[in-house]
């Protein structure tokens, strides 16, 4: 497991990827994984963002502004926030699972499809309250 | 117990009981990492409020005031230390998973924690520095 050097006679595998159809199972666990890592980048890069704007008391450079607020940081801003809303409702099914419960095969579909139904409507209404707000300041002030 | 030629016995006797049992590790991570998913359902909750406030402010005094609040202040480092050592954790496994060579996961590892560790820091430093700012003009 920790080889340094290739085996003398490497052994065949058992095929995986090649022979299984992706599933719920398997497309929501490595879909886990992604996000996680994905969120994990965007941690860093939010929160050295926070640090850049404390240092430059709350007046960011426009060219780094821009670069957050344009076209292309909303999108990676969107995404990161499906990836926080689908990781965390897929990381309760997992702390579920940890006790013991929810591993029946049609339990395990069911809230492998909440999971993410749940996590585009979170996203949608998250990013429409956002929308709505900034067009429409007047419509929801317990926001402000 | 037979002995193959001298130059492809390695694993001496000493070594095969050494070896013997569990690795007595990894209980801890495994813990935390549930513990640390648990704290961020609700961390992440108010992340997103406080993350849409500040988004939408039209006026730097409504953002000193999120900013200055001590419950938001709190909050801001115990769910940037959460979330990034959760971070780090799972980071841990998959690097644990997909790197097989010794040497490139031990340097992996040391990156990724020292790079989370400076930038948990680096958030202590910046509400700090923003409580600084706030009070200078206040």
């Amino acid at each position: 497991m920790s080889e340094n050097a290739l085996p003398a006679h490497p052994r065949p595998l058992s095929p995986h990827l090649s022979i299984y159809r992706p599933q719920i199972s398997s497309v929501l666990s490595i879909l886990h994984r992604i996000t996680g890592v994905g969120l994990y980048v965007g941690a860093l890069l939010l929160t050295w963002w926070v640090v850049t704007l404390a240092y430059s008391s709350f007046r960011p450079m426009p060219a780094f502004w821009d670069c957050f607020t344009g076209i292309c940081g909303q999108v990676l801003l969107i995404g990161w926030s499906f990836a926080l809303f689908y990781h965390m409702l897929n990381g309760i099914r997992h702390l579920f699972w940890d006790v013991g419960k929810g591993f029946e095969l049609k339990t395990m579909c069911r809230t492998g499809w909440a999971v993410i139904l749940g996590a585009v409507v979170l996203t949608a209404s998250a990013w429409t309250l956002v929308w709505l707000y900034y067009h429409q300041p007047d419509l929801l002030p317990w926001l402000s | 117990m037979t002995h193959p030629s001298h130059s492809a016995r390695y694993r001496t006797d000493l070594k095969q009981v050494k070896a013997y049992g569990s690795a007595k590790m990894g209980a801890h991570e495994w813990l935390l990492q549930r513990l640390t998913a648990l704290a961020l359902v609700p961390l992440t909750f108010w992340f997103i409020t406080v993350a849409m406030r500040l988004f939408l402010c039209t006026s730097f005094p409504q953002m000193i005031s999120i900013i200055a609040s001590p419950l938001n202040t709190v909050l801001y480092i115990f769910m940037t230390t959460t979330m990034l050592y959760h971070g780090m954790l799972g980071m841990r496994v998959i690097i644990e998973d997909y790197v097989h060579c010794r040497m490139a996961r031990a340097v992996s590892l040391v990156v990724v924690y020292g790079v989370t560790l400076f930038t948990i820091i680096a958030g202590f430093v910046a509400i700090i520095i923003a409580h600084v700012t706030l009070m200078g003009a206040a």
